[in-house]
């Protein structure tokens, strides 16, 4: 079964990613700091990332999790997806050595951002 | 380039001086009496001012009070030249808001230690507030939005899905989807409401015929509202169990609006910032002049810096703790608080615990 790893420290976030891909058969796996993030990536190598850029932990915010997947041989193959209520307006400001897969910004239409997550997953 | 303004009425005192800045490469203004410096004070906005004291018409303190007095002269350092060696009038002059004082004759070395030791403090002061002004604006600029979009993220997340299964799904997802909506909604409205109640709060408290009928209500009895409020913040964070309450049966001249406002805020923050299972002591008592309200919490708690740093706009530590409404509820307790007439403390040791205590004269 396909599973998402949504880190978000934001629980209605976390509860409408559920409501989302649970019904198109995608196992959603929630971590709500970085920490818990990373820990929950080695244990759970899940298909898709999706990492908030703001978030709360002591290894720091998202960018340096996104860049510690990126360097790990054993997730580095895995899509991360940055989703932020920060970004909008002029873009995002992406740190330039960070390598990514891709970017929403907060709130998105659910639509879009469940069919470019599908066709990762598929 | 700096610019000193002299203010002395003795000519060769001042062309002294004037001379010996002059040597030193500060740009200098001349004024022979008070208002003449006065004008030249709000004219140039110098960087320091040097004032006699004992001037015909506005003396040097009448100088100091009038520069308090106008925002655009008020933080200009000013050093006051006294021919009396009387501490009761060198306090005075401190009291009206002079930085330092010179005792004549002084000599030239004492002069310039004098000149420098000040404009190092201004350069220092102007630094911490630009540190804060950059900070502000930073906050303003990234963690507004970021507030207001969490929210929104989930009521059009939320009605999208709505849209997408309307044909399918089934009234109790129909129910949680809405549910979910009125959650994020409702967390948009108390962000909005907060701005709002804290933008009001500026415009009375820049008013004093406001602030007075503001102070014209009293509450019988405070522990009704302490009770609904306490509790209602102990079960929107799902640990009634964690609630300690002692109350004190004390009438306080304060609105009952803003009296739950107060409590509401600090004691949400209390339960928002201690891991559930760990006791808040919401804890009100009174001697004979005083009534005292104690909010204790073994949360995560904070340093001297951050404390310090605690206000509307400004939030801490984002990488290791999530604050929601960037401390707009502890500054409108605070400033509500002051409107009445009371005061607030915050003690804490970081990792360990905090204690914010308001009192209010009975």
């Amino acid at each position: 079964m396909p599973t998402i790893l949504a880190i978000d420290d934001d629980q209605i976030f976390q509860i409408l990613v559920k409501r989302i891909f649970e019904p198109m058969g995608v196992k959603v796996v929630s971590a709500y700091t970085s920490d818990e993030g990373l820990e929950m990536a080695a244990s759970t190598q899940p298909s898709v990332i999706l990492v908030d850029i703001r978030l709360p932990g002591k290894i720091g915010d998202g960018w340096i999790l996104a860049r510690m997947f990126k360097d790990d041989p054993a997730l580095q193959a895995i899509p991360v997806i940055m989703v932020s209520a920060s970004g909008g307006g002029m873009g995002l400001h992406a740190p330039d050595d960070v390598p990514y897969d891709g970017y929403f910004a907060k709130p998105f239409k659910v639509e879009t951002f469940r069919d470019h997550i599908m066709r990762l997953l598929s | 380039m700096t610019v000193i303004l002299v203010i002395e009425d003795d000519l060769p005192v001042r062309t002294t001086i004037i001379d010996v800045l002059k040597n030193e490469d500060f740009d200098t203004y001349g004024a022979r009496n008070g208002i003449e410096g006065l004008h030249i004070a709000r004219e140039h906005i110098p960087d320091l001012i040097i004032s006699d004291v004992v001037m015909p018409g506005l003396d040097g303190y009448g100088v100091v009070r009038e520069l308090r007095h106008d925002p655009k002269t008020a933080t200009i350092p000013i050093i006051l030249l006294t021919a009396r060696s009387d501490r009761t009038d060198m306090r005075q002059g401190m009291e009206y808001g002079a930085d330092d004082y010179l005792t004549k004759p002084f000599t030239i070395n004492e002069l310039m230690n004098a000149v420098g030791a000040q404009l190092k403090k201004r350069i220092a002061i102007t630094q911490k507030y630009e540190t804060t002004l950059r900070m502000l604006r930073k906050n303003i600029t990234y963690a507004l939005p970021h507030e207001l979009k969490t929210p929104l993220t989930g009521i059009l997340g939320y009605a999208h899905m709505l849209l997408l299964d309307y044909d399918k799904a089934k009234p109790p997802e129909i129910q949680d989807y809405a549910q979910w909506i009125v959650k994020s909604g409702e967390r948009l409205q108390q962000l909005i409401e907060n701005y709002l109640v804290y933008a009001q709060i500026e415009l009375i408290a820049s008013d004093p015929k406001q602030v007075e009928a503001l102070r014209n209500h009293i509450i019988k009895n405070v522990d009704d509202i302490i009770r609904e409020e306490a509790t209602r913040a102990a079960e929107d964070a799902n640990r009634a169990a964690d609630l300690i309450l002692e109350l004190c049966g004390v009438a306080l001249q304060i609105s009952a609006q803003d009296w739950r406002k107060i409590v509401g805020e600090l004691v949400s923050n209390a339960f928002k910032f201690s891991p559930a299972g760990t006791p808040v002591t919401v804890a009100a008592s009174r001697d004979e002049k005083s009534f005292r309200l104690r909010i204790h919490d073994h949360g995560r708690g904070m340093t001297a810096d951050q404390i310090q740093q605690m206000g509307a706009y400004m939030q801490f530590e984002r990488k290791l703790f999530e604050q929601q409404g960037v401390g707009l509820g502890f500054s409108i307790a605070k400033s509500l608080v002051g409107l009445h007439g009371g005061q607030i403390t915050v003690t804490s040791t970081p990792g360990v615990e905090t204690t914010v205590e308001i009192t209010f004269p009975i």
